[in-house]
């Protein structure tokens, strides 16, 4: 286990992390930029180093500075988080060059899943189901147009090294198949530096569901169910499985987070799992306090066991991405009817009686990344809070989100309550009846 | 009732040094050197030689005031404009972070 760890992330992410290695009696470090010098994870950490101005491109993606942070606080450990460096494998081999450990799956599969067409060829090799596609990259396009012919228009074409839905072009017929592969390889060039493009099945009504798979490092893997997404960016998380909050982060060494997700038929790719604090409790996993001190703590066998279906697999789960609301260029697509300009000033979490109005604890989790006097900045996510309720039923779920939302104060800021409260209202939403493109429409719908 | 199992005592018994607080000077000083990097501040060219420079001293624009060095490059810190050093603010071989006022001068 290790003594001390740098954490090369921000806000309620690292700060899930902080408290887990604060619990693990691991020293913290907190790197900052200066317009997080006032924020909880700085506040908290044992020492905390500032790496840059604002621009995440010269503080938290600063991949000198935070190696250099490492090194004069002499920690042995970083851990990425997600998002940021998380996902980068020339940091992930670079912090391993310098001696210190990358908390994270390792460079070499980190390059494998980044990949996209070498993911779809190992899933393949492991007899997964993926969505029938062009082989491989496309080379040549005749053979694409053959193969395209066999599976059946539309076709998507991809970036192999692409994410976040650009370079993607859809074709409907041969002819569109030939004109837009060439402009999809130059956009995959401009975006990911890599022009390999390959195709599938366009789906046209996708769902997005994710399984979490953590891995301790020696032999124990556990998966944590099933959960789907609303819509990456805004998303109310579907109640379904549920990931750790704790393993994750805490355990040093020993886990290795990855997190797969899979379409209708599977598409394969992965990320460090996302802001999902839905429970571990779902599981009731965590790091295995008794284990022998002297290895890096491992999953237990009673955890093993609580993998998957074999645990409580009737318990549903709800969260929802409590944020302040501003209007930002590359969040356009996702404005709300409440915004204000410019970032706002968090004054204070109205107070009810005594208590800071935060609902009533009956089954509810609450992950909190701002405290009163918290100025949400502009630069990064608007993520104020999660929340995150259980309840044995979808119907359960709902109700308590809403009677949990209803008792939410957050002052000075807009947020996006008002809309989090209207989506417990629509049918399509309690029914489960949606797709990826749902909630755009519904924001569309009521603006 | 189920039998408890003993809490195994902590792996790690808190440690007694000092963090890195107290905060470094951030206050606006109009002749304030800030830090552009994280690193580990070298007064002086060789250890043992004598510092490029010392409080008291005339320093002109552009003359070397203390080496940073980061992931084993030294990275000369010059002054941005010219006048008497008035203090210093970090020690030999201490670490700097991004931001943080290591001279100034008037």
């Amino acid at each position: 286990m290790f003594d001390k760890v740098l954490i090369a992330n921000r806000g309620e992410i690292a700060l899930r992390i902080l408290r887990a290695c604060r619990e693990m009696g691991i020293h913290t470090v907190a790197v900052h930029s200066t317009a997080d010098a006032q924020a909880m994870h700085v506040r908290l950490a044992d020492e905390s180093v500032c790496i840059g101005p604002p621009s995440v491109r010269e503080s938290y993606l600063n991949i000198p500075a935070i190696l250099t942070a490492a090194s004069i606080t002499g920690a042995e450990a970083i851990h990425p988080g997600l998002g940021f460096l998380a996902e980068n494998a020339d940091f992930a081999s670079m912090v391993e060059e310098h001696g210190l450990t990358f908390i994270g799956p390792t460079p070499e599969h980190i390059r494998m899943m980044g990949d996209k067409v070498i993911a779809k060829r190992v899933a393949n090799e492991l007899g997964l189901p993926t969505v029938p596609g062009s082989d491989g990259a496309i080379t040549d396009i005749e053979v694409a147009v053959a193969r395209a012919e066999e599976i059946g228009y539309p076709v998507l074409i991809k970036a192999s090294g692409g994410g976040g839905g650009r370079g993607m072009k859809i074709a409907r017929n041969a002819d569109e198949l030939r004109s837009q592969v060439p402009i999809a390889r130059a956009e995959a060039k401009a975006y990911f530096n890599n022009d390999e493009v390959y195709f599938e099945r366009y789906l046209d009504k996708p769902r997005h569901i994710e399984m979490q798979i953590l891995g301790d490092g020696q032999g124990g893997c556990v998966h944590l169910g099933e959960r789907g997404l609303l819509a990456a960016a805004l998303a109310p998380e579907d109640p379904g499985g549920s990931a750790l909050a704790r393993a994750d982060a805490g355990t040093a060494r020993a886990y290795r987070p990855g997190r797969r997700r899979r379409d209708a038929g599977a598409q394969v790719s992965w990320r460090r799992h996302a802001g999902i604090p839905v429970p571990g409790r779902a599981f009731r996993l965590h790091r295995d306090e008794h284990a022998d001190p002297g290895r890096a703590s491992g999953f237990g066998d009673d955890q093993r066991r609580r993998s998957g279906a074999g645990a409580d697999p009737h318990r549903g789960r709800l969260s929802s991405r409590l944020r302040s609301e501003f209007d930002q260029a590359d969040r356009s697509r996702h404005r709300m009817p409440h915004q204000c300009r410019e970032p706002g000033h968090l004054h204070a979490f109205a107070r009810q009686g005594d208590r800071l109005s935060r609902p009533g604890r009956t089954r509810r989790a609450h992950r909190f990344g701002a405290l009163s006097g918290y100025t949400v900045p502009s630069n990064y996510d608007s993520l104020v809070a999660k929340l995150i309720v259980h309840g044995k039923t979808r119907h359960e779920c709902v109700m308590r989100m809403k009677r949990a939302l209803h008792e939410y104060v957050i002052a000075g800021i807009e947020t996006n309550i008002p809309l989090q409260q209207r989506l417990m209202e629509e049918p399509d939403f309690i029914n489960g009846d949606y797709d990826i493109h749902w909630l755009e429409r519904f924001v569309g719908r009521s603006e | 009732m189920p039998r408890r199992r003993p809490l195994p005592l902590p792996h790690h018994p808190p440690r007694q040094e000092q963090p890195l607080r107290p905060r470094p000077i951030r206050r606006a000083h109009p002749g304030a050197v800030t830090s552009p990097m994280v690193g580990t501040v070298y007064l002086s060219p060789q250890p043992g030689s004598p510092p490029f420079v010392r409080v008291g001293d005339i320093v002109s624009a552009g003359q070397t005031l203390l080496i940073i060095e980061a992931m084993k490059v030294m990275n000369q810190i010059k002054a941005p404009k010219g006048g008497k050093l008035t203090r210093i603010l970090t020690a030999d071989s201490s670490p700097v972070e991004f931001g943080q006022v290591v001279m100034i001068l008037e």
